[in-house]
């Protein structure tokens, strides 16, 4: 080892210090690792400091223990030994986009399928980029597709389509429409009988067994939900992953934040989607970050925890139907 | 950004083209409402009906709204001829192939001097883009990098093998053997072949015949890392490619290992490097595109070549550089 070099993570794994352990946050390939926080501090006086510098700083550091630590590193390919690491700047966190409205929520219904155009017209005028369509209850086929056949008009470029299982309705019939309409990512058929995944051209079709009933099956947050990418970290660290530039659209009309949320802010019936967004509040959970919300900002998953702000006591308290004890540190089970 | 409205056009190849789409969603977002041609519809026939005629005063003009002047234009890209293809399977087999290879090559020919009659007849203030016909020349490329005073890999043109043995040795029997123009692809059904650059051995060059077609070799550069840079005006945009860890990637890193994909961070490179490349590409008379480079273990920045279609998504997003907004602002401004 070349004490005169410096040792850095690459600039896209990005460590999150928890209360008692952190993870390296590798958001080039989506993984996490698990490391002491003495080995973070370590790490980010490696930013400034040339090894030998380093070596002198922490006493307690003997330079077999170090050089083992940077190998393993490397050997996980995290980070490198550099002469000068000016010329690896770290990622600007600005993170700009040009849509009012990212992610847009519909629950499926004969009051929306009314007033549909004027919904449409609206999230392409807010540039919306992913759609998600839900039914909890059977809802027929034919008006499902009423609403597939309006995405290619918008700027939606993602859409994730949740249905509910029918005696009415066969596989094929579900295959045939993810043909039709390449543009669905994800069809989801829950309330199945059996689990099963498969992909038809480019597209998942997904049956599960679980029973999705209303709204309030929302807002879980586990490890299989944890997002691990460069955008969403940088969408986190500024704002609610959640909420941020979302808008939803309740089975009766209602325009509120989030389905799971009460707080109404007009109905598709009387106002455009606009409006509703430019309603006094509508914005107001927007900037609430995981740093400031209780037990979240010490916890180290949370610029990679899918959030939920809508099962929860107060705005500033963990999720509700979150598990996870940043300072034991283990998941519990919900009683 | 600025407000106003202007004609701008945006040329690309397909309507499914992310980083054209993004560029017209910052447009939009100011109340711009760009035109669009896309090279595939060109080609399309089938389903765009297409025209193209010359007016009294010698102005093209046609039924793709693309006619008069425009403020600005954004030539992304064009169509890559693959409908070509469509065509080539759609002769029955009475006819030889040797004679549909000839009707495809003509065909392309004949597609690409009407490329060039439209787009060098559509009249704009300000243009972005690249006729890679007048900037893809990677030879002349290397030689106005040298004239720049970059490092470039030492390289040869030759026919003789006792040259090329001559060039082998001087570079410590490391050379690698590259393509001139774009990647030959050829699709044998089953597989899909297409050419890499790759190190040469001294039992291939045993096997070469004393006389071969003129053919390029290049110095191999043992690299710490690879850069690809956008270039925009006189922003240059890098990122670091570690393609060296993976023996996979090791000669050429479009050998891309989808399991373990090379890190690819930001990187800054030193200013006098940045300034012999913008001087560089405005001699070209480019306003954007990408380069290649190597960082050698030797610690010197070797110029590799010029990709003036600039394809800067990965660039982009890997690094979080804002290039969609700055390409719509040079458009709009």
């Amino acid at each position: 080892m070349n004490t005169n070099f410096y040792f850095t993570l690459f600039s896209n794994c990005i460590p999150v210090k928890g209360a008692v352990r952190s993870i390296i946050c590798d958001l080039q390939r989506g993984s996490y690792l698990f490391i002491s926080n003495d080995i973070v501090d370590v790490l980010a006086s490696c930013e400034t400091m040339p090894i030998f510098k380093i070596l002198d700083y922490y006493r307690n550091i003997n330079e077999v223990e170090l050089e083992i630590l940077f190998n393993q590193l490397i050997e996980l390919n995290l980070g490198h030994y550099c002469e000068n690491p000016d010329r690896f700047p770290k990622i600007n966190t600005q993170f700009n986009s040009p849509y009012e409205i990212l992610d847009c929520i519909i629950e499926l219904s004969d009051c929306n399928l009314k007033y549909i155009d004027n919904i449409f017209e609206s999230l392409t005028i807010l540039g919306c980029q992913t759609i998600e369509l839900r039914t909890y209850s059977h809802f027929s086929l034919e008006k499902i597709e009423i609403f597939l056949s309006k995405l290619n008009l918008t700027r939606i470029r993602n859409v994730e389509l949740i249905v509910c299982h029918s005696q009415l309705e066969t596989s094929n019939a579900f295959e045939a429409i993810l043909k039709k309409y390449p543009i669905i990512e994800t069809l989801v058929i829950h309330s199945a009988d059996i689990d099963n995944c498969k992909t038809i051209g480019a597209s998942n079709l997904i049956f599960t067994t679980q029973i999705i009933t209303s709204s309030s099956c929302c807002g879980n947050i586990s490890k299989e939900d944890f997002k691990i990418n460069l955008p969403f970290y940088l969408h986190g660290i500024k704002n609610n992953t959640c909420l941020y530039k979302k808008i939803s659209i309740k089975a009766n009309g209602d325009i509120t934040n989030c389905p799971s949320l009460e707080k109404t802010f007009g109905s598709v019936i009387e106002l455009s989607l606009e409006q509703a967004l430019n309603t006094t509040g509508f914005k107001e959970l927007w900037s609430i970050k995981k740093d400031d919300i209780n037990i979240c900002k010490v916890c180290e998953f949370r610029y990679i925890c899918s959030d939920c702000r809508a099962f929860l006591n107060d705005v500033y308290e963990k999720p509700f139907k979150c598990s996870y004890d940043p300072y034991s540190p283990s998941f519990h089970n919900l009683s | 950004m600025i407000k106003n409205h202007k004609r701008i056009l945006i040329i690309s190849k397909s309507t499914a083209d992310i980083s054209t789409e993004d560029v017209i969603d910052w447009l939009i977002l100011n109340g711009n409402r760009p035109e669009r041609l896309n090279g595939d519809s060109i080609e399309d026939f089938k389903s765009h009906g297409i025209t193209f005629s010359i007016n009294d005063v010698g102005e093209l003009i046609s039924n793709t709204g693309m006619t008069g002047s425009f403020y600005s234009i954004w030539l992304r890209r064009w169509s890559d001829y693959s409908s070509l293809i469509e065509t080539k399977r759609s002769f029955d087999n009475s006819v030889s192939a040797d004679l549909v290879a000839h009707i495809i090559s003509q065909l392309t020919r004949d597609l690409s001097v009407i490329e060039n009659f439209i787009l060098s007849n559509i009249r704009c203030v300000k243009f972005l883009g690249s006729d890679n016909k007048k900037h893809g020349n990677k030879l002349n490329n290397l030689l106005l990098a040298k004239k720049h005073n970059l490092e470039i890999p030492e390289f040869i043109l030759t026919t003789e093998k006792t040259s090329l043995n001559k060039f082998f040795e001087k570079y410590n029997k490391k050379i690698i053997l590259k393509d001139l123009s774009i990647t030959f692809n050829y699709d044998l059904g089953s597989n899909l072949y297409t050419t890499y650059t790759e190190l040469i051995t001294e039992e291939d060059i045993s096997n070469f015949p004393d006389k071969f077609y003129l053919s390029f070799f290049q110095e191999y550069i043992e690299k710490e890392y690879e850069i690809r840079c956008f270039i925009l005006e006189t922003k240059v945009y890098s990122m670091a490619i570690f393609s060296q860890i993976d023996d996979k990637t090791k000669v050429d890193c479009r050998k891309y290992n989808f399991q373990n994909p090379n890190r690819t961070v930001p990187y800054s490179l030193p200013l006098v490097i940045e300034k012999q490349l913008i001087n560089l590409f405005s001699d070209l008379k480019l306003l954007s595109g990408s380069v290649d480079l190597i960082k050698g273990l030797d610690k010197k920045y070797y110029f590799l070549e010029i990709n003036s279609d600039g394809q800067f998504g990965m660039v982009a997003e890997c690094c979080n550089y804002n290039i969609n907004y700055e390409i719509a602002q040079f458009l709009c401004s």
